[in-house]
């Protein structure tokens, strides 16, 4: 009886951990994403997340992103630590000339609120190249929690053109973020699924 | 309040704006039940010539025959009921320099009132030539809910924005997921 009692007792100390554990990651991934962050406040999640280069053969991978509490700190980690900007920095403010050279390369910047504000989704790939010889990169899908929240984008590097569509696999209706990016997206506002970069 | 005078009340109300909706949406005549939808036609602009200063002047019909007979310059003459999947199946009966590139239509699954885009180029996108509308017509303006594409253009790109601006979707389109009603420019190319 007791020997049944500690194995119930095992498995449910097992069960509530993996759910304490699964509730916190996807918190972590999710929950912050939406949280009002109009101050740069505690509340504020600044993510970053690698594209893949069309042609490799993990189209399909569902993007991972890592959250930080500053965009400083997402900015550092997408160029494996060659960029340190100061704590406070506005996502907004970055220029093309601010991001130092790496292994890394960051290609846009997805932002929650229009005019390039709220919290962030840094795009970024793993060469130094980014779209400079005509290479291409996409997200078939979101990460946890970017789904349809997406509503500015600017980009960097040489990818010219950041295409959001509204459903998984670059389906359904688009906008491509030119230029200087997308300082609103009209009817694709809240409505980006999947992502395409291109020179 | 008794039960029975609220669901009065409630059905009352639903009834009203059931009637407002539908007054608001005959105001041009466009969307109506099937026999009085009306089925309007105008020329696409190839890119590359001079555009007109003005929007398209739109030529409406009370069947969708007539629409097809006068954006072929008479060339496809269907049965007074046709659809679009009689379209597809039809010959032209005499020489005409019209073509139709792009059907619009006021409802979703290729439904409801249309705007037949003809263009004077028997190719139509298939050599290489692209046309847009850079303002679609008033009352067509956030108004189409799916389309479809002809004459060797695969490309008909609606845009949210005048001048091809803004949110886009390519079709053939049945559906039109956010851009449902949001379209107000045009472009068609191979």
């Amino acid at each position: 009886m007791s020997r049944l009692l500690s194995r119930r007792t095992h498995r449910c100390l097992t069960f509530a951990i993996i759910a304490m554990l699964t509730a916190f990651s996807v918190g972590l991934a999710s929950a912050p994403v939406n949280a009002a962050s109009p101050n740069g406040n505690a509340s504020e999640r600044h993510c970053i997340a690698k594209a893949t280069r069309v042609g490799t053969p993990v189209r399909f991978a569902v993007p991972v992103a890592v959250c930080f509490p500053t965009f400083a700190q997402a900015l550092s980690a997408a160029t494996a630590g060659s960029t340190q900007l100061s704590a406070g920095f506005k996502a907004k403010d970055l220029t093309r000339g601010q991001i130092r050279p790496s292994v890394q390369t960051v290609i846009s910047i997805d932002f929650v609120d229009a005019q390039w504000s709220g919290n962030t989704l840094t795009w970024y790939v793993d060469n130094d190249v980014g779209c400079a010889n005509f290479d291409e990169y996409w997200a078939d899908t979101m990460p946890l929690g970017w789904n349809d929240v997406v509503s500015s984008a600017q980009m960097y590097d040489s990818c010219n053109f950041a295409t959001h569509f509204e459903h998984t696999g670059f389906a359904g209706a688009y906008i491509d973020c030119l230029g200087n990016g997308c300082y609103t997206m009209g009817a694709m506002n809240d409505a980006t699924s999947s992502e395409h970069w291109r020179k | 309040m008794s039960l029975r005078l609220r669901l009065g009340l409630a059905a009352s109300l639903v009834l009203a704006l059931a009637l407002a909706a539908n007054v608001t949406a005959n105001a041009s005549g466009l969307s109506a039940p099937r026999g009085q939808e009306r089925h309007c036609i105008a020329q696409a602009f190839k890119v590359g010539t001079p555009a007109p200063a003005a929007a398209a002047e739109p030529r409406c019909f009370p069947t969708f025959a007539k629409a097809i007979e006068a954006a072929t310059g008479g060339a496809i003459q269907l049965a007074p009921n046709a659809g679009t999947q009689e379209l597809r199946t039809a010959q032209r009966i005499r020489p005409s320099a019209q073509y139709v590139i792009g059907i619009d239509y006021w409802d979703a699954n290729f439904t409801g009132s249309t705007f037949t885009w003809w263009v004077d180029n028997p190719n139509g996108c298939a050599d290489g030539s692209r046309y847009w509308n850079n303002v679609i017509p008033p009352d067509w303006q956030n108004n189409i809910s799916s389309a479809s594409t002809w004459q060797g253009c695969n490309h008909f790109v609606h845009y949210e924005g005048i001048y091809l601006g803004g949110s886009a979707i390519d079709c053939t389109c049945a559906t039109m997921g956010v851009m449902n009603d949001k379209s107000n420019s045009e472009e068609w190319y191979q």
